[in-house]
């Protein structure tokens, strides 16, 4: 058996409006990690998402209370409607619950992913090392580009890449330092034995994204690729972890 | 060894019959989406690494171009008999040449199914240009493997139970199951009514949940296990039918044994 372990990027609590997903409850994530065979996980709450950030990312937190293999994932909005506080606020309000990752919906939320838009908040997370998770169907793969540009010190972790937009996820992932792709549905075939070829091992991080979807796919995807075991070590967990660790809060 | 103790430890399935329903030849792409390294070598390591016996493929160039992408197919199982599995595709727009082209493809290229395609068609699948792939399947005893998709106009689930209903002999396999969690329940519905339908497991939203949904609502003899090879890339399907909740009988009629009684069908 391999030596690595699986840190989760990508992993979401709470119900789904549209379908009954594999759970929703905190007890029933831990045991999913436990059957496939996941250590640690990120976690953002659906109510975050699909309710209010702000009352979802408490329920995170108190949903996740006195589990130490979940880390919280906060989602956010900009700052002008004062939804989120202020940005050093939020800051202080991430330091004190050591979050280290956040979310956000675009589309969902209504928003754009620029200066303009987002005020100092995206310079603040920037200047802390704060690594940003946008699932793919939030954004246009140009909006990604431009906020790399924009923010080049600002780890952007594209997540649920699909497997469409591969002629421009291999622009992003050679231009820009600061770009990650997540594991869960890039289903690319030998997609992750290119990448770790062309770009390095480090442009990957493992996310299984249930329960929306299956761990078991990302799972066994890592388990049987192509590459050597130090590049299935560095996507599996310690890439998710370096990322972590270098926040500044 | 259990299937999924084998998969943690990422070996190959052994004493375990594995046939993929639902897989393609991507060597020709064409511009289309972009595939890393699609040739026919290639996919024979990774079928060995995973305890693959045999693919049931299709070659994506059939689609735009069915001659050149059948005779691609034909390439295939020429090199490799005993792992591929060829699925002839016809393009309803041309209905005078589907009959032709399925003899071609059965008679004289060694193929052993038929794929279609109504989305990339947009030719509704209960349309006048399928006809002729009913009653020549229908002849030859032989399965077909359809793309189907929920909310379409062309291959919704909903839309074989007629046509399966009046070929009984023909077992039709219901490619993605409908696509998404509407169409899964449709999908269900309609194998429900016909002996005659599968379920196919390959999509990249059904989850192992979904799998053990499926066994309970119509049984694990009505589901077979595909991939989108290369299209798409089979680790990931492969790890969700393995590690699904279901018992190992289960399981093996899925990876491999059911599929292997519908081409036991082709007279």
């Amino acid at each position: 058996m391999s030596q690595f372990y699986f840190f989760d990027a990508n992993a979401m609590l709470g119900r789904w409006p549209t379908e009954k997903l594999a759970f929703y409850r905190v007890d029933d994530l831990v045991k999913r990690m436990d059957y496939v065979g996941i250590k640690k996980a990120l976690v953002y709450h659906s109510l975050a998402q699909f309710y209010d950030p702000m009352s979802g990312n408490r329920t995170l937190m108190e949903e996740i209370k006195g589990y130490d293999q979940l880390y919280g994932c906060w989602v956010l909005v900009p700052p002008f409607t004062s939804e989120i506080g202020t940005v050093d606020g939020i800051i202080a309000g991430m330091r004190e619950d050591n979050v280290r990752a956040i979310r956000f919906f675009p589309k969902e939320h209504g928003f754009k992913l620029t200066p303009w838009n987002m005020g100092e908040l995206l310079s603040a997370l920037e200047e802390k090392s704060v690594p940003v998770f946008i699932d793919s169907d939030q954004v246009e793969l140009g909006d990604i580009q431009r906020l790399c540009e924009a923010y080049p010190q600002l780890p952007v972790v594209l997540t649920r890449p699909g497997y469409r937009g591969v002629r421009m996820l291999y622009a992003l992932l050679a231009q820009y330092q600061n770009f990650y792709l997540e594991l869960s549905s890039f289903l690319l075939y030998r997609g992750v034995e290119e990448i770790v070829e062309k770009f390095g091992a480090e442009k990957i991080l493992f996310g299984s994204g249930m329960p929306i979807q299956d761990p078991a796919g990302a799972v066994t995807k890592l388990r049987y690729a192509e590459i050597g075991e130090e590049a299935k070590g560095m996507i599996a967990h310690q890439n998710l972890e370096r990322l972590l660790e270098q926040v500044g809060l | 060894m259990q299937i999924k103790e084998a998969v943690e430890k990422g070996l190959p399935l052994k004493d375990v019959l594995v046939i993929d329903a639902h897989a393609h030849l991507g060597a020709t792409v064409d511009g289309w989406m972009y595939i890393p390294t699609p040739d026919i070598d290639t996919m024979i390591r990774l079928m060995d690494k995973m305890g693959v016996d045999q693919i049931c493929a299709s070659a994506i160039l059939a689609f735009p171009d069915y001659t050149r992408g059948n005779d691609l197919t034909a390439e295939a199982v020429k090199k490799y008999p005993d792992r591929f599995v060829g699925l002839a595709v016809v393009n309803p727009h041309y209905a005078e040449d589907v009959r032709p082209e399925l003899e071609r493809c059965f008679d004289r290229l060694g193929m052993r199914g038929i794929k279609i395609h109504p989305t990339s068609n947009d030719y509704p699948v209960d349309g006048e240009g399928y006809q002729e792939v009913w009653k020549f399947a229908s002849e030859r005893k032989t399965f077909v493997l359809s793309h189907t998709w929920h909310d379409t106009s062309t291959c919704n689930p909903g839309k074989f139970v007629s046509i399966a209903n009046k070929y009984p002999v023909v077992s039709f396999i219901l490619g993605h199951s409908g696509g998404q969690a509407k169409g899964y329940q449709e999908a269900i519905k309609a194998v429900k009514q016909c002996p005659n339908l599968y379920l196919d497991l390959t999509g990249s939203l059904i989850t192992g949940t979904w799998v053990e949904r499926m066994v309970e609502a119509v049984g694990a003899e009505r589901i077979v296990y595909g991939t989108d090879f290369p299209f798409i890339d089979p680790f990931y399907e492969f790890g969700k039918v393995c590690y699904a909740n279901i018992d190992e009988e289960s399981k093996k009629k899925i990876l491999g044994l059911n599929m292997a009684q519908i081409i036991r069908k082709l007279s």
